[in-house]
């Protein structure tokens, strides 16, 4: 796993992008993401797998917006990000989880040679408010082992809106 | 990520502090970790993140305390740790996450150079009987790559006691 000095440096010889980039979002062994200002919630009673479920915005005011537990709330980090050497892992970040928001539901692993925004499935166990830009997620980037040709080409390459999930 | 013995070297050389240490308790690529007998629970309708939070603590009786669905219970480890050239991941036992019990929500990785007992974020899907002292999870312990001054100076340096959200300071 790279260092924060590491991520700095990998950063300026252009091994790992991140727009924009503050230092001051770099943790000794990750970088912090920030919380875009919209969300999505699902619209549809039930969710479908098959189906495209539909999708709701919600814009996060000034003073905040609560989240509401039983619901999952899509939503982009700030953060574009470019990973074409090392492979990039995405959670919440430990002050995050202490108010028991969930900013994924799954491992959080990205894939070498993803392009794009983060996309957060925000879930809580509380009535929690949050804030648009809030430091909310983490990146950390680990150095891959063997041949690296298998790029990642999948659904979210390039992401810079919140779509439907697409199974 | 250090298998057991590597684990186990790291101590004697003073890179991984893990207090108490029982060698018991070394896994073949992980340390066992147990459990406070202290859980705290926030006592707000609507938890902020700009503002602090009121907490109540609760202490687990011998005989066990039963967690309940829909609420979010901060624990703690037994164990105090100290890291350094290494980054700490925690995970929960299998045998917990199988009765729907998840003792953290983010991915549990640590920093180079925390020091501290762990916070853990517990919740679970059915009503769970927890038990102090009782094995909830393992830290591993992955190599880091790259120059380490930035060194940890987070929000929990130091945390002895359960510690509940400081997010409101980012503010």
């Amino acid at each position: 796993m790279l260092s924060g000095q590491e991520i700095i440096e990998a950063v300026e010889r252009g091994d790992i992008t991140i727009k924009p980039f503050n230092k001051e979002q770099v943790n000794p062994n990750s970088y912090n993401l920030t919380l875009g200002q919209e969300l999505y919630v699902y619209s549809d009673g039930i969710l479908d797998s098959k189906k495209k479920n539909k999708l709701n915005k919600i814009t996060i005011p000034d003073d905040g917006y609560i989240l509401s537990p039983n619901e999952i709330y899509l939503a982009l980090s700030n953060e574009y990000t470019e990973n074409q050497v090392y492979v990039p892992q995405m959670s919440g970040r430990s002050s995050i989880g202490r108010v028991g928001l969930m900013v994924h539901s799954n491992a959080g692993g990205g894939s070498i040679g993803f392009n794009g925004k983060w996309l957060f499935n925000i879930t809580c166990l509380v009535p929690t408010k949050v804030y648009k830009d809030m430091q909310i997620g983490q990146l950390w980037f680990f150095p891959i082992i063997g041949d690296d040709s298998i790029r990642y080409e999948g659904e979210h390459h390039n992401q810079k809106k919140v779509k439907s999930t697409k199974i | 990520m250090l298998s057991g013995m590597e684990i186990m070297k790291q101590i004697e050389e003073g890179n991984i502090v893990i207090k108490p240490f029982d060698k018991k308790n070394i896994g073949p690529n992980s340390y066992y970790i147990h459990m406070a007998d202290e859980l705290v629970v926030y006592d707000e309708d609507v938890l902020e993140c700009k503002n602090k939070n009121k907490t109540r603590k609760i202490t687990i009786p011998e005989e066990g305390y039963v967690l309940r669905p829909g609420e979010l219970y901060l624990g703690r480890t037994v164990e105090y740790t100290e890291v350094e050239h290494f980054v700490p991941i925690l995970s929960g036992c299998l045998s917990l996450a199988s009765l729907g019990v998840t003792i953290h929500i983010t991915a549990g990785f640590g920093d180079n150079g925390f020091k501290g007992t762990w916070t853990l974020e517990i919740c679970c899907v059915r009503p769970v009987r927890i038990y102090p002292n009782m094995k909830i999870g393992h830290i591993c312990y992955f190599p880091i790559v790259g120059d380490e001054r930035i060194k940890y100076k987070g929000k929990y340096l130091g945390q002895m006691d359960t510690t509940a959200s400081r997010i409101y300071k980012d503010f």
